[in-house]
């Protein structure tokens, strides 16, 4: 019984994990229509950053994170301006395209400067649990579970509340319309993808406390990412909480009661349920394509 | 030579036309739409632009924002207030004060009545003239200041109209473009859109509308131009037009 525990909270943990990294690619989406597959190097870039000034500069990967945040959102504000912008409203092949190479660029060069090493640091505070009879909660992830409902929150905030978020809003719903109450969707667009990139950096600096990271790391996590999108619903923020915590409990589940083997083949055929009878995902207020 | 700046101006202001299109060409990839279309709004005026579907009378109002890039002949191009508006972007275009209620409304349905209202006036910075704005779209349609929380999807299609057209008004436009305002409307609702913007046009905006219902738009209207085939096949006083037998057999069902 306290296995089956230990298991659900690992899972939710794990969903938080999930849900943090997964929330800018749906905001991207959502927003613009482009699946960027280039999302995991994203959260590599995130890792890396957290990793250098931690082993260079000596800061907390907690006290870092808005470091990473600035820095990431440049580095999307950069990217959206000069490549993707010329691909939001082509079809969507296009956008596939062109980030798969994106994927393909940042990988191989984070490759050259940091060679394929498996690496890891070791934050004081992040390598110990809270314990509680028999039950096992390891801080790091706890904290970014936390930083997971936080940032979420703020960027729902962000988006409900102030006017820079109605006009993210009104773009994502009818584009020309939004041109046509004055709002440069250019910028909106660079706007959103440096908020996406920004929010994954974070999530990449949490990720770097608990997981190995390597350059090559980033497809994984943008195939989980893809994944909690469609759970959640394409392009609908608040489901990427849902589908991160539903992907993470099911798959800690399954490596705890059936097999560790099992647990992805499991989650694929969720995946597969999901779209073929809630397209829109599991609380119907995704789009289809 | 350079004029100065208090006479151009002056000129703007006082002598050139609200609008003004000269021949103009216009359309999508290989298909043209529009033919040396000609035409001009006075200030103060509400102009009707009538002629059956597919006549081209949406790729004009697209062409005035700027959706759609016209191609002028020498000499030719869409001016506002003496100012020639090729090459601007459409959120250029609307920042000069041109606005528009587009065909079929398009308000932004996930949104709510206000956060559309609010969202007409993006390009304004002033808080105190967006409120007053606010408060002049309310005079306007009263029933909106109650349904601010409604989200604009569940509006119905009357509702959505007059939507579009108080987020028009909430940019302060000098002239508002409105597309078929009454599409799809009950006659007594399309009425009711008619009145409202007599209303606006009192208020002192003038109006460029493109519409269906003939006979309503030519009796709010001093001018029309009825569109056919892409090109302008006649134009004049409204009282005059509406007396037409052309216009009679083919608009009026007379």
């Amino acid at each position: 019984m306290s296995l089956t525990i230990q298991a659900l909270i690992n899972g939710i943990l794990l969903g938080g994990v999930y849900a943090l990294y997964s929330a800018g690619f749906c905001l991207i989406f959502g927003v613009m229509g482009v699946v960027n597959i280039a999302h995991g190097e994203l959260v590599m870039l995130g890792a890396f950053a957290a990793y250098w000034l931690f082993l260079l500069g000596r800061i907390d990967p907690l006290i870092s994170l808005p470091i990473s945040f600035g820095l990431l959102f440049c580095f999307g504000y950069i990217l959206q301006r000069l490549l993707i912008n010329r691909v939001v409203g082509a079809p969507p092949i296009m956008s596939y395209i062109l980030t798969f190479g994106i994927h393909l660029v940042i990988a191989n060069v984070a490759l050259l400067a940091w060679t394929a090493d498996f690496r890891t640091f070791a934050v004081p505070w992040a390598g110990t649990s809270l314990t509680w009879g028999g039950l096992v909660i390891p801080k790091a992830r706890l904290v970014t579970f936390v930083l997971a409902g936080f940032v979420v929150g703020l960027l729902y905030l962000l988006l409900s509340r102030t006017r820079a978020g109605r006009a993210i809003r009104s773009t994502a719903q009818d584009w020309e319309m939004a041109r046509l109450m004055g709002i440069n969707v250019r910028a909106v667009y660079a706007l959103t993808f440096a908020l996406g990139a920004g929010v994954t950096g974070v999530a990449g600096s949490m990720v770097s406390t608990f997981f190995v990271i390597h350059p090559q790391m980033g497809l994984q996590y943008t195939i989980v990412a893809f994944c909690v999108a469609v759970l959640g619903g394409m392009g609908y923020l608040p489901g990427a909480l849902l589908g991160g915590l539903l992907l993470g409990v099911v798959e800690s589940l399954c490596a705890a009661l059936l097999s560790p083997g099992l647990s992805v083949a499991v989650t694929f055929f969720i995946l597969f349920l999901v779209l073929l009878i809630r397209p829109r995902g599991l609380l119907g207020r995704g789009m289809l394509e | 030579m350079k004029w100065p700046r208090i006479l151009r101006w002056s000129w703007r202001i006082l002598v050139a036309d609200m609008l003004k299109i000269a021949h103009i060409n216009s359309g999508y990839g290989d298909v043209q739409v529009l033919r040396d279309v000609s035409l001009e709004v006075l200030r103060g005026e509400i102009v009707s632009v009538i002629g059956p579907n597919a006549a081209g009378k949406t790729t004009l109002m697209r062409s005035i924002v700027g959706l759609t890039r016209p191609r002028a002949a020498e000499g030719g191009g869409i001016f506002f207030e003496g100012r020639n508006l090729d090459g601007l972007a459409p959120e250029q275009i609307v920042r000069l004060g041109i606005t528009i209620a587009p065909e079929g409304a398009r308000i932004f349905p996930d949104m709510t009545v206000l956060e559309n209202l609010y969202l007409g006036a993006h390009a304004l910075k002033d808080q105190r003239r967006i409120k007053g704005l606010l408060d002049r779209v309310f005079r306007l349609h009263p029933w909106l200041a109650d349904r601010g929380s409604q989200l604009a999807g569940t509006l119905s299609g009357g509702e959505r109209q007059m939507l579009s057209i108080g987020r028009a008004l909430m940019s302060d436009p000098k002239l508002l473009l409105l597309d078929e305002p009454s599409l799809g409307l009950h006659p007594v609702v399309a009425e009711h859109v008619f009145s409202a913007i007599q209303a606006i046009n009192q208020d002192g905006v003038t109006a460029l509308m493109v519409e269906q219902k003939v006979a309503f738009s030519l009796e709010i209207s001093a001018r029309a131009y009825v569109l056919e085939n892409g090109s302008i096949a006649m134009s004049g006083p409204a009282a005059e037009l509406i007396d037409d037998p052309h216009i009679k057999k083919a608009y009026l069902a007379l």
